[in-house]
């Protein structure tokens, strides 16, 4: 099921929500679990195998790791297994359907049995616990990736006050339109124009699209998460946040710390770091990044594509370490986000195109290179688009939240989501493009 | 200020949980007549439909499609695209003069697959005998006709290349070029809601038929054939996309003629009819329907007429308003619908013996058809 379905707003979750809050304390997780898995079931029932095997794996393995002396030989074999479930389903092709969410699980029970044998968190003794936090609905399919020590509290301790419950609602809202409001029809437009690649092209054409693309990108992603954050809030659970305005940076650097955050910093905490990061001299630490950024790209989908991607923000975050930083400081601050969009824009459009060839002409066309500057189509996609973008681009900075619903209060936000609800649902009803990002993640 | 927060959490669940009440409440519906199609109904519960998914996936599309005032959500959908300054809905451009017409862009037309479609029916043409004709019609696209009433910089395909390659392909003779007349036409030739042309755009189409075919075919003037409005709320095809509340509906026009009352017409394996009009179909949502009662396989008619010629039309929906002109002409009309017809063609060519056979699409249908092979059969 996805959360930007009639079905999952208008019957799940006003009935899980409502037993949830029903429901007696010590049944909480319980329910939590029960209503996860027909959640994850409604779409694809075989896959369910998939989860319920890697929860009592990992359950074991977090038991194993806690007790045993020999914990280490433990912990690789749970690394191990762990990375042959992903690999199996993820890269191996063997089975057409990708486990919905595989990818977000399978890092989430990895770093819980490498966090218990750090001895960082405690471990989890009762299995149902266990497999809720794995399970847990609001996660589940395309994150934040919510490591155990986020919650481990909450799990037998949680604050349902109205206020959160309130805050959570309206933040899932928020989400709701990134999602349908804006990224649903920027998808639409970024693919009208990637089809039409062969027959129709100019330079602001392919920019066109490419913008597009990158809007759609994060308002459906940020959207998830925040949809993800807003009920996780409701459920009385505290995910981390996972983008923090990331087309505002000013750098490569920046934007990778402020886009996919739960991702970044489980590489970082269970990688980069665990391999020396930058204490073992240059020369190792060249070779820890490189290791992070081509396993980031692999982790995005078995294709390609997504290594030259993850070598591509390899190679620019290497280079704002050695020298580009310092540059970057020096010139004004609208030429940083200048170079730094270009350079997201540019990655996009690499993650976007599967084949080389199609990227090879996406890219030759944005050069200009045997492409006219401008066509009838792009300065139609221009003009009739122009309201969307401006809306996209003030809503992907600080600025809305800033100067208008942080100070309008309460009351004026409820309003606002409340427009955002109805207008969503109608998008939805009208069948317009609802396609569904995550699936190859 | 707790107050408010549980108020808000409240409402929110009031309004989320109200379509699934009426859903739940109301009858199912089978059709919707603003879309044109049938609705998705919810399934009964087997168990291996919920190991494969089936029935979850059946659920949602059913909850989708029977959602609560669904049609008003739609209109919402759409001032909201009209807000953003989007200029096409759902595959169709919001024009001047409050005209609809159908996106067609180069991408969506497979030069390919046309030119498979023209060799299927030269093939066609090459096979009939010496002393059947052949004559091929292909309308041009609302977008090409209107092109000024386009949005500005609108894209549109070009279809004057594939009209030469048409043209060379089945030879000049044989091709009955359209596309001047009709936009020389002073009235509208395509509905501003449908994605078909008007009577007039048919009558104009008529006149150069005749012209090509010879002779022997009179050419009667429009008000000859006492053309009557038999409708003013004629919401089309193109309508139902956007369901925009601010749509001026079209006038549906018929032309009424003793052969238009009394021919006897056998649609498929339905009983035979008198009248070549569906007088149901005008209080329906699909008014076009109202010839011929829309598409069939195979549709014979006895026209009455004495003139011993046969004329056989394989073609798509535009030739359910054009054949009326000219039922004075043949005494046996065919016509064949591609879409729906599965027989050999060639049985009933060696069946019936026509003098002339017609094939009439329009022209981005025509290219993109996956039928036309069966010409060939």
């Amino acid at each position: 099921m996805v959360f930007s379905s009639l079905i999952f707003l208008c019957i799940f979750m006003p009935v899980v929500f409502t037993v949830y809050y029903i429901c007696p304390v010590k049944l909480k997780n319980l329910f939590l679990l029960s209503a996860s898995l027909v959640f994850y079931a409604w779409g694809e029932p075989a896959c369910i195998l998939v989860m319920l095997f890697s929860i009592v794996f990992n359950y074991i393995m977090g038991i194993l790791v806690s007790k045993l002396k020999k914990a280490k030989i433990v912990l690789v074999v749970s690394i191990i297994g762990n990375l042959s479930i992903l690999f199996f389903f993820k890269y191996t092709g063997f089975f057409t359907a990708l486990p919905i969410g595989i990818s977000f699980y399978t890092f989430q029970t990895m770093s819980y049995v490498i966090d218990v044998y750090w001895g960082s968190v405690k471990v989890q003794k009762n299995i149902i616990n266990f497999a809720m936090y794995v399970s847990m609905f609001p996660q589940l399919i395309a994150g934040p990736i919510v490591r155990y020590g986020n919650i481990a509290e909450q799990i037998n301790k949680k604050e349902l006050s109205d206020k959160n419950i309130a805050l959570g609602l309206q933040k899932f809202i928020i989400g709701l339109g990134k999602k349908v409001i804006f990224a649903n029809q920027a998808g639409a437009l970024w693919n009208e124009i990637y089809n039409s690649a062969s027959t129709s092209q100019s330079v602001l054409l392919a920019w066109l699209g490419a913008i597009f693309y990158t809007f759609q990108i994060y308002f459906d992603f940020s959207g998830y998460s925040d949809m993800a954050i807003g009920m996780g809030q409701m459920l009385g659970f505290n995910f981390p946040e996972n983008f923090n305005y990331p087309y505002q940076s000013v750098s490569i650097t920046e934007f990778w710390r402020r886009w996919h955050i739960s991702l970044s910093t489980w590489f970082k905490e269970y990688v980069y770091i665990p391999l020396g990061g930058s204490r073992k001299g240059l020369l190792r630490q060249i070779i820890n990044l490189f290791i992070v950024w081509l396993l980031t790209g692999l982790w995005h989908g078995a294709a390609w594509n997504f290594i030259i991607w993850g070598i591509y923000f390899f190679i620019l975050l290497l280079l704002e370490k050695c020298f580009l930083l310092k540059i970057l400081q020096k010139i004004p601050r609208l030429l940083q986000h200048i170079y730094s969009l270009f350079f997201i824009v540019i990655g996009w459009v690499i993650f976007a195109c599967e084949d080389f060839n199609s990227l090879y002409i996406y890219i030759k066309t944005m050069a200009g290179i045997q492409a006219p500057l401008v066509n009838n189509y792009s300065i139609y996609m221009l003009y009739t688009n122009l309201i969307l973008l401006l809306l996209m681009a003030i809503f992907s900075t600080k600025f809305p939240s800033r100067f208008f619903l942080k100070r309008t209060g309460f009351v004026l936000e409820s309003v606002f989501s409340f427009i955002i609800l109805i207008l969503s649902i109608s998008l939805l009803v009208s069948g317009t493009y609802n396609p569904f990002l995550y699936f190859k993640f | 200020m707790k107050k408010i927060y549980k108020a808000y959490i409240i409402l929110l669940f009031i309004i989320l949980v109200i379509p699934s009440v009426f859903v739940l409440v109301l009858p199912q519906k089978d059709y919707s007549e603003s879309e044109n199609r049938y609705l998705n109904q919810f399934p009964k519960i087997k168990a291996d439909k919920v190991l494969s998914g089936k029935f979850q996936e059946d659920v949602s599309n059913a909850f989708d499609d029977q959602f609560f005032i669904r049609d008003q959500m739609m209109e919402l959908s759409t001032s909201l695209k009209k807000m953003f300054g989007f200029k096409d809905i759902g595959g169709v451009y919001i024009a001047d003069d409050n005209y609809y017409i159908t996106k067609v862009t180069d991408s969506d037309i497979e030069q390919s697959k046309f030119v498979q479609n023209l060799r299927y029916l030269s093939y066609f043409v090459q096979k009939q005998n010496i002393d059947t004709n052949v004559y091929t019609m292909l309308v041009p696209s609302p977008g090409t006709v209107l092109k000024d009433k386009l949005p500005a910089f609108a894209p549109f395909y070009n279809s004057d290349s594939m009209y030469n390659t048409a043209i060379t392909l089945l030879s000049e003779p044989c091709f009955i070029d359209i596309r001047e007349t009709l936009k020389q036409q002073e009235d509208s030739v395509f509905f501003k809601t449908d994605h078909h042309w008007t009577l007039k755009g048919a009558y104009a189409a008529y006149c150069e038929y005749c012209k090509k075919v010879n002779s022997n075919i009179k050419y009667n003037s429009y008000k000859s054939f006492n053309p009557i409005k038999m409708d003013g709320g004629f919401y089309g095809t193109l309508y139902s996309k956007s369901l925009d509340p601010k749509t001026k509906p079209d006038d549906i026009y018929a032309i009424h003629t003793d052969k238009t009352k009394n021919a006897k017409v056998i649609s498929d394996n339905e009983k035979p009819h008198i009248g070549i009009y569906d007088e149901e179909s005008l209080v329906k949502k699909d008014k076009y329907a109202y010839f011929f009662g829309g598409n069939y396989g195979k549709t014979d008619i006895e026209t009455g007429s004495d003139t011993k010629a046969n004329l056989l039309v394989i073609k798509d929906s535009f030739a359910n308003s054009f054949v009326p002109f000219l039922l004075e002409d043949y005494s046996h009309i065919t016509m064949i619908d591609l879409r729906y017809y599965n027989k050999p063609i060639s049985k009933v060519i060696t069946e019936t013996k026509y003098k002339h056979i017609l094939i009439l699409y329009e022209i981005s249908n025509f290219s993109q058809d996956k039928n036309i092979y069966k010409l060939t059969k």
